[in-house]
């Protein structure tokens, strides 16, 4: 696709980014529609195209982000075989380049990349160019003890606006009590002059990394509520990282991540908060904002997304006085 | 020839010939690749004296008959195109089927299909739960038109209110090779024993010289439909095993067809496995990948040692050349089964 084509299409649905919302709302119920006509509680007096943003460091981020499992092909399908080629053929190149977009006119001003993809990061720099966008990107890094500042070098040469290391090895690196390569992870992010974050499912990560004090500027943790049909069953009590042959659950214990993360002074990026797409944004996003997320990190696909941003600013509005104070 | 299969023949080559355009370059950029190795075959353009029926694709495959319709033994289902996906809780797959499976993604599809040996493909006939958005008529009728498509329809109707045959009529008016009572239909008059209204529905396709089915979920409707001596050409009845991790939970006693959670679409699959050993018409295993928590390897091995003549399955392009050739050397595994082979 050449530059223009691109350009072109990018400033077309630039220009419907205001009809964007009106058709968006155009799908709720009418519960939904209902409570769209009160601006004071949904934010519908913001004009088209900004949402709820918050803060880290000095990173103005918007409180949806928009996750890249999906881009990656990561469904977390339980056991739908075909649902991760699936996501791997819907989303060409073309289509993640449509679905940043997307995001943009609808207020959405961060993703997630996961950067020891080459693929992404080269996607991500056609992005910016050939549609001018503005995009921002915090990079999930898969560093290993050996590659902690190669991973992260190779991230800052990406473009990265913030650095955070992948659950997987915050769980892994929590349960081998290795703290002292998530600190040296973090203090390599730091000196680069963009925030540095730490991913986890387990709650033992961020109660480990706050008992050390390692000096993080964010968390990545999981929340979702237990109420879906495919939740973990009595007898599913691995870990979440030892549970990819079913990989139905992220959160062991929500209830217990609430209560601790009330006492965390550092944003809070909630991720599966729709538990990998069985639970409904209006539930999932109400959920974590209540609960004290800062931020959700959420895989969207192109036509979820003006729908997405509205019951996001919605629940961020509905949850200015939750327990937890917001941090960002 | 029969006078039924007779009227069948003469009834294809109307509907064939009344819509197309017979050698029709090919327009889509899409179609070019593959269609070039396969109009070497004659697969893509209509001749004089072919039949809608006449399978001619690129590559064989097995095959199996019911009546005088020559069918793949894998045949391509339909609910994926219009985003059935029963995918349990999985809120999001619904819609992204429907936005994948754009009109040329199916044509894409069934053109793989043919390609490969598949020369049936089932599906709805507008469906109501497709929000008056049933792809399968027009696309079908553009397939044939703009590419010369051939694959065969049997169609899945079911009565609107009170009306019972409009969506039958339109199938046999659109090409539909058989028709079908949907299953939910099938569960639901013989739950409520209206075997009068089954018999009725097969009498009215079977009129039409094509062939007639009934589909169901629990066995109750083979046994039902066997013990009244109903003439149909054909059941499709599901089957799968269950091992797979989504499967039926012990406290879920639902029927299939109100069952919520949608996991589960063969209660009973010894129970039809032992029943259809008796049955002497042709059967279309349906389900037999759980909606896709249970691989090809598994699922076609299951189904086809255990009875059923064909498989219908619901394939995206990038999984059809693969499932073939699973299909084909799992048939080829089972000449000799337990139940005859009916077709």
């Amino acid at each position: 696709m050449s530059q223009d084509i691109n350009r072109r299409s990018f400033m077309k649905k630039s220009a419907a980014a205001g009809a964007i919302g009106a058709a968006g709302a155009m799908a709720f119920s009418l519960e939904e529609q209902a409570l769209l006509a009160k601006p004071a509680e949904v934010g519908a007096d913001k004009p088209a195209g900004k949402m709820s943003m918050g803060k880290i460091g000095n990173l103005e981020i918007s409180r949806l982000i928009c996750g890249g499992n999906l881009i990656g092909g990561y469904a977390h399908s339980r056991d739908l075989i075909y649902v991760s080629p699936l996501l791997k053929h819907y989303f060409t190149d073309e289509k993640v380049i449509e679905t940043w977009a997307i995001c943009e006119q609808n207020g959405i001003n961060a993703c997630t990349i996961y950067t020891g993809n080459p693929e992404a990061v080269k996607l991500y720099k056609r992005y910016l160019k050939e549609t001018g966008g503005k995009m921002r990107f915090l990079a999930q890094t898969g560093a290993t003890p050996e590659t902690i500042e190669k991973s992260v070098d190779e991230a800052m040469e990406a473009g990265a606006s913030a650095i955070y290391l992948v659950g997987n090895v915050g769980d892994r690196w929590t349960f081998d009590n290795r703290l002292d390569l998530i600190e040296k992870f973090v203090t390599y992010v730091k000196k680069q002059g963009v925030p540095a974050g730490v991913a986890g499912h387990a709650l033992d990560m961020p109660i480990a990394v706050e008992t050390a004090g390692i000096e993080v500027d964010f968390y990545l943790k999981t929340l979702h509520s237990n109420n879906y049909w495919s939740r973990r069953r009595p007898e599913q009590t691995k870990a979440v990282i030892d549970n990819y042959s079913t990989d139905n659950y992220w959160d062991m214990s929500p209830e217990q991540t609430v209560e601790f993360m009330k006492e965390v002074k550092k944003p809070w990026i909630a991720y599966k908060v729709l538990a990998a797409g069985a639970i409904h944004p209006r539930d999932g996003f109400k959920y974590a904002f209540d609960n004290g997320a800062d931020f959700v990190c959420v895989g969207m696909f192109d036509w979820q997304i003006a729908e997405d941003v509205q019951i996001a600013d919605r629940a961020v509005a509905q949850a200015q006085k939750r327990p937890r104070a917001w941090m960002a | 020839m029969s006078p039924t299969a007779d009227g069948q023949r003469r009834q294809c080559l109307a509907r064939c010939f009344a819509g197309l355009t017979m050698t029709r370059p090919l327009d889509r950029r899409t179609f070019l690749t593959e269609s070039l190795a396969a109009s070497a075959a004659g697969a893509w353009t209509f001749g004089a004296g072919e039949a809608c029926g006449s399978p001619g694709p690129a590559e064989s495959g097995p095959m199996g008959k019911i009546g005088n319709v020559e069918i793949s033994r894998l045949i391509c289902g339909g609910n994926l195109l219009n985003g059935f996906a029963h995918a349990r809780d999985l809120i999001y797959i619904g819609d992204l089927l429907r936005h994948y499976f754009t009109h040329e993604k199916i044509m894409e599809t069934w053109r793989i299909c043919e390609s490969v040996g598949i020369n049936t493909m089932i599906s709805t006939c507008d469906s109501p739960y497709a929000d008056g958005d049933d792809p399968t008529v027009p696309v079908l009728n553009r397939y044939r038109k703009e590419y010369g498509g051939r694959i065969q329809w049997i169609a899945q109707c079911q009565p609107a209110g009170r009306n019972m045959t409009d969506s039958m009529q339109k199938a046999t008016d659109n090409g539909a090779c058989g028709v079908f009572l949907q299953g939910e239909f099938g569960d639901r008059w013989v739950r409520e024993n209206r075997l009068d209204l089954i018999e009725k529905v097969i009498t009215w396709i079977k009129d039409r010289g094509i062939i007639a089915g009934i589909a169901g979920h629990p066995i109750d409707v083979p046994i039902a439909v066997e013990t009244a001596g109903i003439p149909v050409d054909f059941y499709m009845k599901t089957l799968h095993h269950h091992n797979y991790w989504s499967a039926m939970q012990d406290e879920q006693k639902l029927d299939v067809s109100v069952n919520p959670n949608d996991n589960y679409w063969s209660r009973t699959p010894e129970e039809t496995i032992e029943f259809m050993k008796e049955v002497e018409k042709p059967w279309i295993a349906y389900k037999v990948l759980a909606a896709g928590a249970i691989h090809p390897r598994s699922g076609f091995d299951y189904a086809f040692k255990n009875g059923a003549d064909f498989a219908c399955v619901g394939m995206f392009d990038f999984q059809v050349r693969e499932d073939q050739e699973i299909a084909r050397e799992v048939i080829a595994r089972y000449k000799n089964r337990a139940r005859p082979w009916r077709a």
